[in-house]
């Protein structure tokens, strides 16, 4: 059952934008996608004095075509100054809640109703962050992100699918993450700004919610909400953090001085199962929805072969039977079985409720032997078997 | 609509404008303050150092005085015939 989140408030959605023309679009078109539910929203695009030549008048024109706000500054404030424009235009113009947006997104459609239950539904959340192939250390990973975002229709099954195996819960979190925030304006009021002295960007979002604990509120992440985050798309474009870094060291220091204990929360929850059970969760959520919808194949090989192969339902077993899981791949998304004690090919039946579409043999084995002699024995799914010699070599 | 929305973010903007340069400049003249405290405290630690080296070179050439006497050069002697006859 997807979210319903009652009752109805009003959301202003705030889209940050400097430079990163390559990402606007796409973001706008899944903005102007979006079922708001049973709330009502209004998008603002706040540009932060974009500097690269006639992009600010094309990107007006974008927005404004769609019926959304656009907003240049006369300078470019900066991230966190740029948020507070729009923190501060929520609170200032009555809407129930914000949601602080990276350009480098794609959302889903069911974003505002499964992002705004866990705000509705709790008045100590002081911040929403959604789900995302990108979320720092809160991510579902996905082996290619490029392609998850040239397909937004995608993006959106995958959304309802968490939210159909989530159903709306929330997961305590040491911090939200700025690229894809919920606030209601109420805790605005309470709690305040994001502090400037973050400059140009990074960890204000952090310092926001951190402060925001020490008056009684916690931030949550949504897993039933799943959005497509590029991540640091345009903040490495534009020099605000170097090549392989997430931060910006002398804001780290700034949070380390002021919140010693968050260092240890932050290592402590992925240490725990809490992350890792939800993330084993949604991915084989993704392989059984898509292997019963699209169908699927089960292969026995050491190798990855046909990994382009993105949009087939993918089972992997180890010819030799020598390790006792199942490898599923769907659309850069990779997941996890246990081989049940029939074997592999009752296991994915059982799993998935059908019979693979096809068996492809690389490799002889004794795995792959059983495989071929039960797929026999079935009769029902058609063997390729495709091991004329051993497929590594050594 | 879109003027009156562009003319009202300018009005945000300003306002929260003037309470981040007066709150930068509260900052400033705080961490002025305490750039000044942290460096009076460095002037005092540091002649507190330099007292402490006066102070141990004296002692340094106090101690090779006494090594270098003829008392402390006897009483080496017997320490090193003490400690060959394992008395």
């Amino acid at each position: 059952m997807p979210s319903v989140s009652k009752p109805s408030w009003r959301i202003l959605v705030a889209l940050l934008v400097y430079n990163g023309e390559e990402f606007v679009g796409p973001c706008l078109s899944s903005l102007a996608r979006m079922d708001a539910g049973p709330h009502t929203t209004d998008v603002l695009v706040l540009d932060d004095a974009s500097p690269n030549p006639g992009w600010s008048e094309r990107c007006r024109d974008m927005t404004t075509d769609l019926g959304f706000g656009y907003y240049r500054t006369p300078r470019n404030l900066g991230i966190p100054r740029n948020m507070n424009l729009g923190m501060l235009r929520a609170v200032d113009a009555g809407y129930d809640a914000v949601i602080l947006l990276n350009s480098d997104t794609i959302l889903p459609a069911n974003l505002i109703p499964t992002l705004m239950r866990p705000l509705v539904e709790d008045d100590s959340v002081s911040s929403a962050t959604a789900w995302s192939n990108n979320a720092s250390v809160y991510s579902i990973p996905n082996s290619d992100p490029d392609h998850l975002a040239e397909h937004p229709e995608i993006i959106d099954w995958i959304s309802e699918l968490m939210d159909e195996e989530f159903d709306g819960q929330a997961i305590p979190v040491p911090s939200g993450v700025g690229f894809c925030m919920a606030i209601p304006t109420r805790v605005i009021k309470d709690v305040g700004l994001m502090d400037p002295v973050f400059g140009r960007g990074y960890s204000e979002e952090i310092d926001w919610c951190l402060r925001s604990h020490t008056m009684g509120y916690k931030s949550i992440l949504a897993p039933s909400c799943f959005v497509y985050h590029a991540g640091s798309g345009i903040t490495k474009v534009e020099g605000l953090v170097g090549d392989g870094d997430h931060t910006v060291a002398a804001h780290q220091a700034i949070i380390d001085q002021r919140y010693p204990l968050y260092i240890s929360q932050l290592i402590a929850l992925p240490a725990s199962s809490i992350l890792d059970g939800m993330r084993e969760r949604g991915l084989q959520r993704i392989m059984i929805s898509a292997a019963r919808e699209r169908g699927y194949r089960l292969e026995a090989s050491r190798l990855n072969q046909n990994a382009d192969e993105r949009d087939v339902v993918r089972f992997r077993i180890d010819p030799e039977g020598d390790t006792l899981t199942i490898s599923a791949a769907f659309e850069g998304f990779e997941a996890q079985f246990a081989v049940g004690e029939g074997g592999a090919l009752p296991t994915v039946q059982s799993i998935v409720g059908q019979p693979p579409a096809e068996i492809r043999i690389f490799d002889r084995g004794r795995a792959s032997k059983e495989l071929e002699a039960e797929a026999a024995r079935s009769g029902a799914t058609p063997v390729l078997n495709r091991a004329p010699y051993r497929e590594r070599v050594f | 609509m879109q003027e009156a929305l562009e003319k009202e973010l300018d009005r945000l903007s300003l306002t929260q404008a003037l309470v981040d340069a007066e709150m930068a400049t509260a900052r400033v003249i705080d961490l002025t303050e305490r750039l000044v405290d942290a460096r009076e405290q460095i002037v005092n630690l540091r002649s507190e150092l330099e007292h402490l080296r006066i102070e141990y070179t004296q002692y340094k050439v106090e101690q090779e005085q006494m090594k270098s006497s003829a008392a402390f050069r006897l009483a080496s002697r017997i320490w090193a015939v003490r400690n060959a006859l394992r008395v």
